[in-house]
């Protein structure tokens, strides 16, 4: 694998779609934190050797090592990040967030998109960085429970009450006012 | 903050009552000989309807004055005497109580379309304060956004993870998004309580430009734990961080008379005070029961949607039964203010229409008189520019038919003979005790600084304090009429119906308004004073003069709007120690830190994005995307026409590019997770040629970064199988 990755890297002549797959895979890595030129040259390697190897008519190259990148992400933070209830695509958005979070390819550079076991340090981070969001919603019900009336109705009814009182009774009806 | 044992709920009501009936005799008081006196100065000359009306007016002015030359009498009073002994602040014993808070607050800030690193710079010095004073635990952060921007959106995600990754804060501070900004800030609050508000008992909330230190929060949150009858403490935010002298001048003026207002307010409104908005602190369970905002009957500006929600949520939480309290001593609360006279005008314009639906509320059932008497002064404190501006009229007018008609004063039919005054006299008095009124705060505000002798030198000393109350007075002289003319205009087009948007507010360097702005803004005050001051001339050089300082400020309006509203005068005036305030002189932790990252602020990319750069990066990036996608809504199976049509807009946005797109259309993709997924890997898996030229662009290789020696000399630590790629895929 290691072989057929070194025809094709960033620098091999553009004799087909591979060399250009392979810039794109790097490019991706780097815009993932990954920094470190060795890791960068034998993951790229790898992803563009498998690729290579899955090589069909009809499917370019850039889209078959794009999906190989993929599918080695998402089996990378499968065992490190709680399963959600979640349609695939969106799970490893989760997952690229804390990777990015945590800064996990920067940090882990040797660990990162390879099998075994990581360090404990790094799977707290992933896992810390994954609860960045909001807690579980509860909800409660917010009615407005205030009825607003008109103006005018308001008014009216306001006159009404006041209406009542001893002195304005006094003041609008002859009857009290007379004490009858 | 003294130790003493106030108990809210214990206050008297008749002790309240007392207190009030005291302020609005006094009001009388001293109204009355005044309104005496200008009926007096008409009675000479005899009555009619414009007369009337001009003494109606006075009446109701005067009145304004008084009572606030008198809150700041009493605040005065109560601070010589050690202050008032029914304060909130005195409800906590300050010594003893100091232990961990139990309940949980969130600390919210609605935001809308605002400066990315100015929220997050504010977020961050909030955080960082409360994590110093070890109080962390108590507390959650949200920032809810209702920006429209999709770039703003975008950015407004990145600074929060950036906040996040920087301070640790996963679990403790969150970001959402609203879809719909239904209602606002006081419907992006009210989805905060719908959603999270059951998990806790208080939320702080903020404004954008909101700052409040770890003990500020803490001491609010202390004061609702001491009084489970509370459902909410308003803090007083002062103004800081200003740097035009516009702004300076605000935050010198609320920062020298403020402590005596505040004081005077509270002697009068104790349980039943208000709500500003922010920098306060409410109780989630009752707020969320009954302080959900109702529409008001009909449309346009007097109807519909609430604008002014604060002033309302006061008065339905003191309607259903609990206390609203102003803490006027909380250290460490601080806001930013507009940086020039037009964008304090265009603020005012959401304010006036926000307070003049308040007129449905005075009457509406249910309300305490106190929220009546708050939803009033709201009104008032608007309507009074157009009634200043007809008595000016009136006056003009009343003048003019003085010369028209040859009339003299009366010698005689008024009581001023009894004590041998002459009209002359009268009128001297009545002006003088108007500009007593005017000046009596300032006054007091002087005689109250002089018992603080360390605030005292934190204002730069005596000389530099009169000084900038001087040209304070002087160029709030100038303003004020500008004010008025413009809150005219505002409650006309009010009245028109023409309904005003919700504008981001421009604070700081970015709030110079530009010469076009100021030259359309004023032109029209230039020409009225320039044609007002001679018919006043023309009337009489004496009612020129009398009415001088009010057209001084209409001819200058472009002069003095535009040299108040530079930073670089204000900056030279802070240098120089004038209008400086204690937060100048000694300023909080809180508010350096916050200065000193502003200074360096993120200049970045994104900060800089423009037309669709947030929908690229949001689909372009990695990390930017993956951010975005996370923070989306988990939404049902979405209908099979709906996946339909998503696919059309991703298909449209990789070949064409974003401009292909409606708006509405690239809002609909970027609210959509299931879409930003698979055009992330749809992107990133496309050939070139596939692609707009655009996204081309976001897939180029990055110019060769020189290796870092610490990355070069990287150690080879032990390397995992190498066929983990393979396997994956064989799994995928």
């Amino acid at each position: 694998m290691n072989d057929r990755s070194t025809k094709t890297s960033c620098s091999a002549p553009a004799a087909d779609g591979w060399p250009a797959a392979a810039v794109r895979v790097e490019r991706y890595l780097r815009a993932h934190g990954l920094t470190s030129p060795r890791q960068l040259q034998r993951l790229t390697a790898e992803i563009i050797g498998v690729a290579r190897a899955r090589a069909r008519p009809g499917v370019e190259p850039v889209t078959l090592a794009m999906q190989t990148m993929e599918a080695g992400l998402t089996a990378w933070l499968a065992p490190l990040l709680p399963a959600r209830p979640v349609k695939a695509s969106r799970q490893l958005a989760h997952g690229r967030a804390a990777l990015a979070m945590g800064e996990v390819p920067a940090r882990w550079p040797e660990y990162f998109l390879r099998g075994g076991a990581v360090p404990a340090e790094l799977q707290r981070v992933l896992r810390d960085a994954d609860q960045a969001r909001a807690p579980e919603i509860r909800f409660s019900n917010m009615a407005p429970r205030t009825q607003l009336a008109s103006s005018r109705t308001s008014a009216a009814t306001k006159w009404q009450l006041s209406a009542r009182w001893p002195f304005v009774r006094i003041v609008t009806d002859p009857a009290v006012a007379n004490g009858s | 903050m003294q130790v003493q044992n106030f108990d809210p709920a214990q206050l008297d009501p008749a002790r309240i009552r007392r207190r009030r009936v005291f302020v609005g005799i006094m009001v009388l008081l001293v109204t009355t000989p005044a309104v005496v006196l200008m009926g007096d100065l008409h009675l000479r000359t005899g009555y009619d309807g414009g007369k009337l009306a001009h003494l109606l007016i006075f009446a109701v002015l005067f009145a304004l004055l008084a009572l606030g030359a008198l809150q700041a009498l009493m605040g005065f009073i109560l601070r010589r005497q050690d202050g008032d002994t029914c304060r909130i602040t005195s409800s906590v014993d300050w010594a003893e109580d100091t232990g961990p808070l139990v309940a949980r607050t969130a600390i919210v800030m609605p935001i809308c379309n605002e400066d990315t690193s100015r929220v997050s710079e504010g977020v961050r010095a909030i955080y960082a304060s409360l994590e110093a004073d070890g109080r962390l635990p108590g507390f959650d952060f949200f920032i809810l956004s209702d920006s429209s921007d999709s770039n703003c959106w975008v950015r407004e995600e990145v600074a929060w993870a950036g906040l996040v990754r920087e301070r640790g804060a996963g679990g403790r501070l969150f970001y959402r998004k609203r879809r719909s900004n239904t209602n606002k800030k006081a419907g992006n609050i009210a989805d905060f309580c719908r959603r999270w508000g059951s998990h806790y008992r208080y939320m702080v909330v903020l404004d954008a430009d909101s700052i409040m230190t770890g003990g500020a929060i803490v001491a609010l949150a202390r004061m609702m734990e001491r009084n489970p009858g509370v459902g909410l403490i308003q803090a007083i935010p002062r103004l800081v961080n200003g740097e035009t002298i516009f702004a300076r001048l605000q935050q010198f003026a609320s920062r020298l008379y403020g402590p005596v207002f505040t004081a005077g307010l509270n002697y009068w409104q104790l349980g039943e005070a208000n709500y500003w908005g922010h920098n306060a602190i409410i109780r989630v369970a009752p707020f969320t029961k009954h302080c959900s905002l109702p529409d008001l009957p009909g449309d346009g500006p007097f109807g519909g949607r609430i604008m002014s929600h604060d002033y309302v949520e006061a008065a339905l939480m003191r309607r259903a039964g609990w206390q609203v309290w102003l803490a006027a001593e909380v250290e460490g609360s601080y806001e930013e203010c507009p940086a020039n006279l037009i964008d304090f005008a265009k603020r005012d314009r959401r304010w006036l229409q926000g307070n003049l639906q308040h007129t449905r509320l005075v009457v509406a059932p249910g309300f305490h008189p106190m929220s009546r008497v708050h939803f009033a002064l709201g009104i008032l404190s608007y309507l009074s520019s157009p009634l200043w501006l007809a008595f000016l009229i009136l006056s003009t007018t009343i003048a003019w038919r003085f010369k028209a008609t040859g009339l003299r004063p009366l010698p005689e039919g008024s009581f001023a003979n009894l004590v041998a005054w002459r009209f002359g006299t009268e009128a001297v008095l009545l002006f003088s005790l108007t500009v007593g009124l005017l000046l009596l705060p300032k006054v007091l505000a002087l005689l109250d600084l002089r018992a603080r002798r360390e605030e005292l030198a934190a204002f730069g000393g005596w000389l530099r304090t009169i000084v900038g109350v001087g040209l304070e007075t002087l160029l709030f002289t100038l303003l004020a009429p500008l004010l008025m003319l413009f809150h005219t205009k505002f409650i006309i087009l009010t009245l028109c119906r023409q309904s005003v948007g919700w504008k981001t507010q421009r604070r700081g360097r970015d709030g110079a308004a530009s010469a076009g702005e100021i030259v359309s803004a004023h032109v029209g005050h230039v020409v009225l004073g320039v044609a007002w001051l001679a018919l006043a001339w023309w009337i009489d050089p004496m009612l020129a003069a009398w009415m001088s300082p009010i057209l001084a400020g209409f001819i200058l309006s472009m002069l003095v709007s535009y040299f108040t509203g530079r930073v670089r005068p204000g900056l030279a005036l802070k240098r120089m120690g004038w209008l400086q305030t204690p937060e100048e002189a000694r300023p909080p932790p809180e508010l350096i830190q916050l200065e000193q990252r502003l200074a360096h602020r993120d200049e970045s990319a994104a900060m800089a994005w423009t037309g669709d750069d947030g929908l690229l990066a949001a689909v372009a990036d990695p990390f930017v995307n993956a951010i975005h996608v996370s923070q989306l809504r988990v939404k049902d199976e979405p209908a099979p026409a709906n996946e339909a049509r998503f696919k059309l807009l991703q298909d449209q946005l990789l070949r064409a590019g974003p401009a292909a797109l409606s708006p509405r259309d690239k809002l609909a993709l970027m609210f959509d997770a299931d879409s930003m997924s698979q055009l992330h890997s749809r992107l990133w898996a496309a050939p070139a040629v596939e692609l707009a030229a655009c996204w081309r662009e976001k897939l180029a290789p990055e110019a060769a970064r020189p290796v870092s020696p610490a990355a070069a000399a990287e150690p080879v630590r032990p390397a995992a199988p190498t066929d983990f790629i393979a396997q994956s895929v064989k799994v995928a």
